[in-house]
């Protein structure tokens, strides 16, 4: 038993003793006599001389320590160049800023749009002559998809495939999702919104693009990412029937069928509730002739 | 001369802290990078961001003005029937029920596009800012399907918006007219849509 600490107690002045027969420990070792400080080897004089008497040691740590903190503090704020990953930080960093900036604008957008029908709301009742135009008005918001949208429908799963991801064909595009759109507005949807994991619900409106940038697809310029889920208004038969049909979707069942790419409907789905268009409708250089 | 020797121990030790600490920062940050095509990708996108954001500060102001004008007309009639008038013009321009004018580009294409380029043209058109559109003289809504232009023998396509932008954004290298080819671009101050049919 003595031998599997014989390293600890040399080192402290105890006797070595090999712990392999075969390997016997050199005489010099063997040299080293137990002394009083063996039962207690912190207490040792030359472990006061080494860990606590060295006071080098101590400065060593506290460089260490103030080192670190201070190149932490140096790296809190960006330098403006020290290496090539600092415009791709600056860009991360402006990113995440204008993403924050375009939440807020569309909820204040919503909250301001609130206010306002609450206001004419008032109209109505103390401006009566007004009221032909406010539901004129309210009528032409619903058709254009500023306002909310509930009723029959289907609900879509596109999603990127289990293969890697290196595979481009394995991902779901945001072309599929733009013919997927197309091919329901040909077979009557009333109304359409797609959410990305973790996004909001971006309904599809008069100026709404879908765009791809690398491996994020933008829907009223909102970054989302797969599973995207498409809800649809309108006949749940011919909705249905229309992403059943394999030649207007070829590009989403060769993929499906080679690739695996996820493409269902979700049959728990029979009704949808389809939130407002957020995005822009600011038509500042169309005009009525 | 044993005072010195501690001080530059406690400095060796310092600048290895910091080495240490730094390098542990970078490569936790570089770790993050894909590719080197990424930079550049988050660019656009960020500038994707930027241009939406000053178009959503710009709704913002104009839907703050209205209610402001709304609140602001509560006793006046005449008032109240202007900016609601106004409001349900805008709807009308973005639902296609009137016929509408203003700057933006006219682009010829003398050759059949098939449905799925034609999709992709007017998504690049929207993304570019286009306010209105028509293919062909009809009037392109948000739920016009593109199918009822597959294969026929040439486009003339119109859209109204800022006509620089939408310029340079169809015709840059890479652009959606590179995509589909011998398609011309034409800066224009006037264009006239019709209002849609059904």
């Amino acid at each position: 038993m003595a031998g599997n600490f014989g390293g600890f107690h040399a080192a402290f002045g105890g006797e070595m003793r090999s712990n392999y027969p075969n390997c016997p420990v050199p005489q010099h070792f063997l040299n080293i006599r137990y002394n009083k400080d063996m039962a207690n080897p912190f207490r040792s004089e030359k472990f006061r001389k080494i860990f606590i008497g060295n006071i080098a040691l101590a400065l060593a740590v506290i460089g260490l320590g103030v080192g670190t903190f201070l190149a932490w503090q140096y790296n809190d704020k960006l330098p403006r160049v020290i290496t090539p990953a600092v415009p791709y930080l600056s860009l991360q960093e402006m990113e995440s800023t204008l993403e924050g900036e375009q939440k807020t604008l569309k909820q204040q957008i919503a909250k301001t749009d609130d206010q306002i029908n609450a206001l004419e709301d008032q109209v109505r009742i103390r401006q009566s002559g007004m009221k032909g135009l406010i539901d004129d008005a309210d009528r032409l918001k619903a058709q254009a998809g500023i306002t909310q949208a509930k009723g029959p429908g289907i609900k879509i799963i596109l999603a990127d495939s289990n293969a890697p991801l290196n595979i481009t064909n394995a991902i779901a595009h945001a072309s599929d999702l733009r013919d997927l759109i197309n091919q329901l507005w040909q077979n009557g949807a009333e109304a359409i919104s797609i959410s990305g994991a973790g996004s909001m619900e971006e309904r599809i409106g008069p100026l709404t693009s879908i765009d791809c940038i690398v491996n994020t697809v933008l829907i009223n310029g909102t970054k989302t990412v797969p599973p995207f889920e498409i809800k649809v208004l309108g006949n749940r038969d011919k909705m249905i029937s229309a992403i059943n049909d394999r030649s207007a979707l070829k590009s989403i069942y060769d993929r499906v069928d080679k690739e695996g790419l996820k493409f269902t409907i979700d049959n728990n789905v029979r009704e949808v509730d389809i939130a407002s268009f957020t995005g822009n409708i600011i038509t500042e250089h169309v005009k009525i002739k | 001369m044993l005072i010195l020797r501690r001080v530059a121990w406690l400095l060796l030790f310092l600048i290895v802290g910091i080495m240490l600490t730094n390098q542990y920062i970078i490569y936790t940050k570089i770790g993050s990078i894909k590719s080197a095509q990424d930079p550049q990708m988050m660019a656009v996108r960020v500038s994707q961001l930027y241009f939406d954001n000053a178009k959503l500060k710009a709704q913002l102001v104009e839907r703050v003005n209205h209610e402001t004008s709304l609140e602001n007309s509560a006793t006046n009639n005449l008032e109240t029937q202007r900016i609601l008038e106004k409001e349900r013009e805008k709807y009308k321009i973005i639902l296609g029920q009137t016929e509408v004018a203003g700057p933006g580009v006219t682009l010829s294409i003398n050759h059949t596009l098939v449905t799925t380029q034609i999709i992709d043209l007017v998504n690049a058109l929207r993304n570019s800012g286009a306010e209105a559109m028509s293919i062909n003289e009809k009037r392109i809504l948000t739920n016009t399907p593109m199918n009822q232009f597959n294969e026929q023998p040439n486009f003339v396509i119109k859209a109204i918006g800022d006509k620089d932008v939408l310029y340079d954004s169809l015709t840059r290298p890479g652009g959606i007219l590179d995509l589909i080819t011998n398609g011309q671009a034409e800066r224009q101050d006037e264009i006239v849509l019709p209002k849609a049919t059904l």
